[in-house]
């Protein structure tokens, strides 16, 4: 069976029966250790509620998320540190099945301990009054789910009750005991994580704070300073109460947000985040893709659905064939997956499996945005969300919510003809909390955002979380199979043709992702003079330049085609309606080189630092940081500053933003 | 007792892991990854032993996630279209069905096709490191060059991640633009790695000296003042870094020898020697190892050897154990013992290195910089010989059927010792042409110097009989010319009076009202054989007045007669 990891936790006055819980484990080990178990106590000398909370916190929960089993012992307080641990604990519990937490109240009997002394100096004694308040409230909570808590008089007592734990423990093995443990508990923890963790969460990270608790079709739970009130489910009632106190914000499922950034179109969106299952839907849990081919079939009969075959070669399927369908921000993650790094079932692999799922989102959002950008007719007074987004500082663009903002975005476009008129229906589905879209997205979502916060761990849960992870992500990329219908292209540059008696044209130098820029095979023979129906179709696209009559789009732009093939699509520019300048969210960095460049390198809006001046964009491949005390050393940035004195070619980039976002801008006050 | 392997590098490159022990060119990774960003096709040039191949696989590797980097080097080997074609269809397990020469049955299937089938296996952007590309400039003939520079910008404009970088030797540039033609972006985009300079090899020497990588091999006492001792043995301008690496792997030898026991080895000032020079350290190196063969294989088997293994120019060879065995049977090499036992022992030394190309076993030199090393220790023979190869190469172009000039022999006369038997023969055998010839020219010599003689007096003669007969001849046309003077005066004075006459005629006639014309005639057809113009000029001027006059007259006639019809009409 090996060696068992037991985390023992008190606060300092219970300093004693810890110690003699050591001795305890250490007899224990005497008699166990021919059965061939181990129990290695770790002891924590103090919860952390005497102490600040810095890098000690880590330090705590990467104890704790070693640990076997967590035995919680407390007495006369549970500070708001100590709950939020004993949460952190939880959560961890409810995700991998470990640790298994015992937790023991002391309440003396009137033979042993004397009981906490409530009538005398500690009744009138402020931080004694509290200490009580806090512990009777936990305790509260946890009776709600009955089998949290045990309650024991004196050490003896403690040692027989965790001594027949750990008989269990033995006859049954640590992994059948944690198994059933948590198929017992499910149910519970996951309520008490969904109606109590916020609660924690929003007391502990700042006073004045409004937490949505819990939310029913009728009714919404708001902890308010700790105090826990419930009131209609209706968003003017929350827009009234937030007003009453003063205040803007309001936390949603461990998120921030601005309420004015709240509407109708995301309010239910929203408030489902509290309410609904993190899960995988049934529907995608009863039929996991668990082969490393399946879904690329799954995608590729997606995009037969939309016109596009994709030609396989002795039946070996061509992700590339498949991928190049989904828009260059997202293709670059799926090819991620299929690299060998990729294949490995390794929180990397993860993390590319949720950035391909966050790009998708950001790309939709930037089709979004670029509209609202280029809006005749600015709004009056532009939604705070598009300033949090324009203002986006560098540690917030990892855990930034492109959900909330594709639904707030496609709300303002409300009234204008879309550019891309499927996101509309896309976003319908995504807003409607009963859809398996929308629980697929709170899987996909919560997911991301325990990976980023290091709470997933690289154990034997690991490979069924990565195959659920690619079923919901094959769902919805499937979801978004019209991307396929819309080709990205990038403009270098465009160069007017016009002679005294002909027709202007203008002739368009473009590129492709991994194509070059330009280049005119117009002239060219094969090497051997073989029959064009042979060829590729990248042999087929090498020709670059486009002369279009009449018609310019714009120069140093990256353009989405509303067509599945580029050069049909520049043949139609004609048309304004039938492109969209993703520039400047999305740029390529070569045509702003002063050296003429071959092949497009894209980056994204990434936000900006007002103070320096500069907007900031990031590489299209770059990777989450997954794991403790790394750098992904690959990642790259590009700054756009007022003055780029090494690249001065981006100076009129810096302009083009500054234009372009100005309207979209709101001062800190 | 085995000795503990040097923790340093030598003449390694570094790779992908080494990145914790790489110093001194950081501005340079990012330069080149920044001059690759946006490029398909980047060539990166620099001096033998700058570290080109160190800062592509350990550098830029470092720059990129695994997941968006497969990196293949490929040699030329015997042709580098063919090497191409196998080293990717190795990786592809022979899906692709290559020829006997290594190509592609398939005509479709170029270098795009290739990497497409490579990415479509690997979902890896592929980057191709042509390594020691001179190699193909070198070694290759024009129609492998014009192949690959074709197949190349084939390449370059496929729609496939995949980059290239052609690595190669600043002094092979130049052959390069002869095939721009083929393929225009070869210049585009270039990246030149410099040597370098003394403030870098600091860098390198306190990176060295600091980084807790290299705790567990060594210790360092005083650290800034064996920084310096190392900077004091450089030369003023750059150098190679290679040199700082030997450098260091001998002052680990020699700490190994100091040290006591097993204890950890210990770098300190007092190991560096007045007489150490950075940039003699390979020098030094070679000549120690030589010497240590020398024994085991002779006098001047191991450095014969190693000079089989370069080019004329200095550069890498890669040569198989069979061919290194008859260069040297063609030289004459006297070896002790077994060439695979030297080979052997020359790969231990960190000299050479084997590598396995097709199903053949070569051998080359491990450096490009102990490449140039080995050349620099030519013996005055070697270079001799060399010399006579160079020339041989040259005159071996003529028809082997014909016979050496005599200024050919001439050439070859100082490297006799070193002419195989072939064309020794040759030789011979031109040598007795030649003089054959000489006879015959002689003998043709004499008999067209006594035809000359004879044909100098004939002339002579001639001459004479020509000068005689000058001076009769002019003789005879003085008078002659006298005569016809004569004739023509006396014809003249007949025809000055003919045309007054006719003159006189004309007048006449015009006084009557007639026309002379046929006197005009008569008077223009006399044949004038004066020799003053004034008098040409008078018988012009009777002639125009005649002619005015008679065409007044018929001008009146005419008028005249015109009158007379209308005053019929009315």
């Amino acid at each position: 069976m090996g060696t068992v990891r037991i985390f023992v936790a008190s606060s300092a006055e219970l300093k004693k029966d810890r110690d003699d819980f050591r001795n305890f484990l250490s007899v224990e080990n005497d008699l166990r250790h021919e059965k061939g178990v181990y129990l290695e106590l770790v002891q924590w000398e103090y919860f952390l509620d005497s102490v600040s909370q810095t890098s000690k916190q880590d330090d705590y929960n990467n104890m704790l998320k070693s640990c076997d089993i967590v035995i919680c012992l407390f007495y006369k307080k549970a500070g708001k540190y100590t709950q939020l641990e004993f949460d952190t604990a939880i959560k961890q519990f409810n995700e991998t099945g470990a640790p298994l937490i015992y937790t023991y109240f002391k309440e003396p009997d009137a033979n042993s301990n004397p009981a906490p002394d409530t009538n005398n100096v500690a009744e009138t004694d402020p931080v004694e009054i509290e200490n009580r308040k806090n512990l009777e409230s936990f305790k509260k909570r946890l009776e709600d789910l009955k089998h949290f808590y045990t309650r024991y008089t004196n050490f003896d007592n403690l040692q027989n009750q965790f001594g027949t734990q750990l008989k269990i423990l033995q006859n049954s093995g640590f992994g059948k005991l944690q198994q059933d443990v948590r198929n017992e508990r499910k149910e519970e923890v996951t309520n008490y994580i969904n109606n109590v963790i916020n609660i924690n969460t929003a007391s502990v990270a700042g006073s004045n704070n409004v937490v949505i608790q819990g939310v029913t079709d009728s009714k919404i739970t708001i902890i308010n300073n700790g105090v826990s009130e419930e009131y209609k489910n209706d968003l003017s009632e929350i827009k009234n109460l937030l007003k009453t106190l003063a205040l803007n914000t309001i936390q949603v499922d461990g998120r921030d947000i601005n309420i004015d950034n709240v509407n109708d179109s995301n309010f239910g969106f929203l408030m489902g985040r509290v309410s609904k299952s993190k899960a995988l839907p049934d529907k995608l849990k009863d039929d996991l893709i668990t082969d490393s081919n399946k879904w690329m079939i799954s995608l590729q009969l997606a995009l037969k659905s939309k016109g596009i075959s994709i030609k396989s070669s002795n039946n070996k399927i061509d992700g590339g064939s498949i991928f190049q369908h989904f828009g260059w921000l997202i293709e670059a993650y799926l090819y991620k997956i299929n690299s060998p790094a990729g294949q490995k079932p390794t929180l990397r692999r993860l993390s590319f499996l949720a950035e391909a799922y966050q790009s998708s989102l950001r790309f939709l959002c930037f089709v979004q945005l670029s509209q609202v950008l280029q809006l005749k007719k600015k709004p009056d007074n532009p939604p705070p969300a598009i300033n949090e987004f324009i203002k986006l500082e560098k540690s917030q663009l990892a855990t930034y919510d492109y959900s909330n903002l594709l639904l707030i975005t496609t709300d303002l476009l409300k009234g204008s003809e879309p550019f891309m008129t499927e996101i509309v229906k896309f976003v319908e589905e995504l807003s409607d909390t009963g859809s398996d879209l929308y629980t697929t997205n709170l899987f996909l979502e919560s997911n991301r955002y325990k990976l980023i916060n290091k709470e997933i761990k690289e154990d034997e849960q690991l490979p069924e979380l990565l195959d659920e992870y690619l079923t919901a992500l094959v769902y919805w990329l499937r979801k978004l199979i019209f991307i396929s219908q819309y080709k990205m292209v990038s403009i270098m540059d465009i160069k007017l043709e016009y002679r005294l008696g002909e027709i202007v044209h203008f002739e368009h130098v473009y590129g492709e992702l991994n194509g070059a820029f330009g280049e005119n095979s117009e002239d060219d023979e094969p090497l051997d003079n073989t029959a064009t129906d042979t060829m590729t179709a990248s042999d087929t696209d090498l020709r670059t330049t486009k002369s279009i009559e009449g018609v310019y789009t714009f120069n140093q732009s990256i353009l989405l085609l509303k067509d599945k093939n580029v050069d049909s699509g520049l043949d139609n520019i004609g048309d304004p309606d039938s492109y969209l300048s993703l520039s400047p969210l999305i740029i390529d960095q070569s045509v702003y080189s002063t050296k003429p460049k071959q092949t497009p390198e894209i980056y994204f809006y990434a936000g900006m630092d007002p103070l320096k001046r500069q907007y900031n964009y990031n590489y299209f491949r770059n990777e989450l940081l997954v794991y403790e005390n790394e750098l992904v050393k690959s990642n790259k940035e590009l700054s756009v500053k007022e003055i780029n004195s090494n690249e001065p070619v981006l100076d009129p980039l810096y302009t083009q933003l500054d234009g372009l976002l100005k309207p979209f801008k709101i001062r800190n006050k | 007792m085995n000795l503990p392997a040097s923790p340093f590098k030598f003449l390694d490159s570094y790779q992908q892991g080494d990145r914790d022990v790489f110093f001194g060119r950081d501005k340079e990774i990012n330069d080149l990854y920044n001059a690759l960003s946006g490029v398909k096709q980047l060539l990166l040039y620099g001096p033998s032993g700058s570290g080109k191949t160190s800062l592509i696989e350990c550098g830029l590797r470092n720059q990129f996630s695994d997941a968006d980097w497969f990196a293949l080097t490929i040699r030329r080997g015997r042709n580098l279209n063919e090497s191409f074609f196998k080293t990717i269809n190795e990786i592809l397990q022979d899906k692709i069905e290559l020829d006997e020469k290594g190509l592609p049955k398939e005509k479709r299937i170029n270098f795009g096709q290739t990497i497409e089938a490579l990415f479509s296996e690997l979902y890896q952007p592929i980057y191709l490191l042509f390594d020691q590309f001179e190699e193909l400039l070198i070694l290759g003939d024009e129609a492998e060059k014009i192949e690959f520079f074709t197949r190349l910008n084939q390449l370059v404009r496929f729609k496939v991640p995949c980059r290239v970088i052609l690595i190669m030797r600043e002094e092979f540039i130049g052959y390069l633009s002869e095939y721009e033609y083929l393929c225009p972006s070869l210049f585009q985009h270039r990246f030149r790695l410099e040597k370098m300079g003394k403030k870098y090899v600091k860098e390198v020497i306190d990176g060295i000296l600091t980084t807790p990588y290299y705790h567990a091999f060594f210790i360092v006492e005083n650290a800034d003042a064996l920084s310096k001792a190392v900077l004091d043995r450089m030369p003023k301008q750059e150098i190679e870094l290679a040199h700082i690496q030997v450098f260091f792997g001998e002052l680990w030898n020699r700490a190994l020898e100091q040290r006591k026991g097993d204890k950890i080895p210990k770098l300190h000032p007092g190991l560096i020697k007045e007489t150490d020079k950075l940039e003699e350290v390979l020098n030094d190196f070679l000549k120690d190892q030589i010497e240590k063969l020398k024994p085991k294989y002779g006098e001047n088997a191991p450095l014969e050897v190693l000079v089989a293994m370069i080019t004329d120019r200095d550069t890498k060879l890669q040569i198989d154990e069979k061919t290194l065995q008859k260069d040297l049977d063609s030289k004459g090499v006297q070896l002790q013992g077994y060439l695979a036992e030297l080979l052997a022992d020359l790969t231990k030394a960190r000299i050479t290195r084997d590598i396995k190309i097709d199903d053949d076993v070569k051998y080359e030199i491990s450096h490009d910089i102990l490449a140039r090393v080995v050349g620099q220790n030519r013996t005055q023979d070697m270079k001799l010989r060399q010399e006579a190869e160079r020339i041989y190469s040259v005159i071996q172009l003529k028809d082997r059927t014909s016979f050496l000039s005599a200024d050919d022999l001439k050439l070859l006369l100082p490297y006799e010792k070193f002419h195989t038997p072939e064309i020794k023969t040759w030789i011979a055998d031109s040598e007795k042409y030649n003089k054959a010839v000489e006879q015959k020219e002689l003998v043709i010599t004499r008999k067209r110097l006594r035809n000359i003689r004879g044909l100098l007096f004939a002339a002579l003669f001639a001459l004479v009989v020509a000068g005689v007969g000058l001076w009769y001849a002019t003789n005879q046309k003085k008078i002659a010319d006298k005569n016809l003077a004569n004739f023509k005066i006396e014809q003249a004075a007949k025809d000055s009076i003919r045309f007054n006459e006719l003159y006189s005629r004309a007048n006449t006639i015009l006084k009557e009202d007639a026309q002379p014309l046929e006197i005009l005639d008569s008077m223009k057809s006399i044949n004038f054989v004066y020799d003053t113009a004034s008098k040409m000029k008078w018988m012009r001027k009777a002639i125009d007045s005649t002619t005015r006059a008679t065409e007044s007259k018929q001008s009146m006639f005419d008028s005249t007669q015109k009158m007379s019809d209308l005053r019929a009409k009315k």
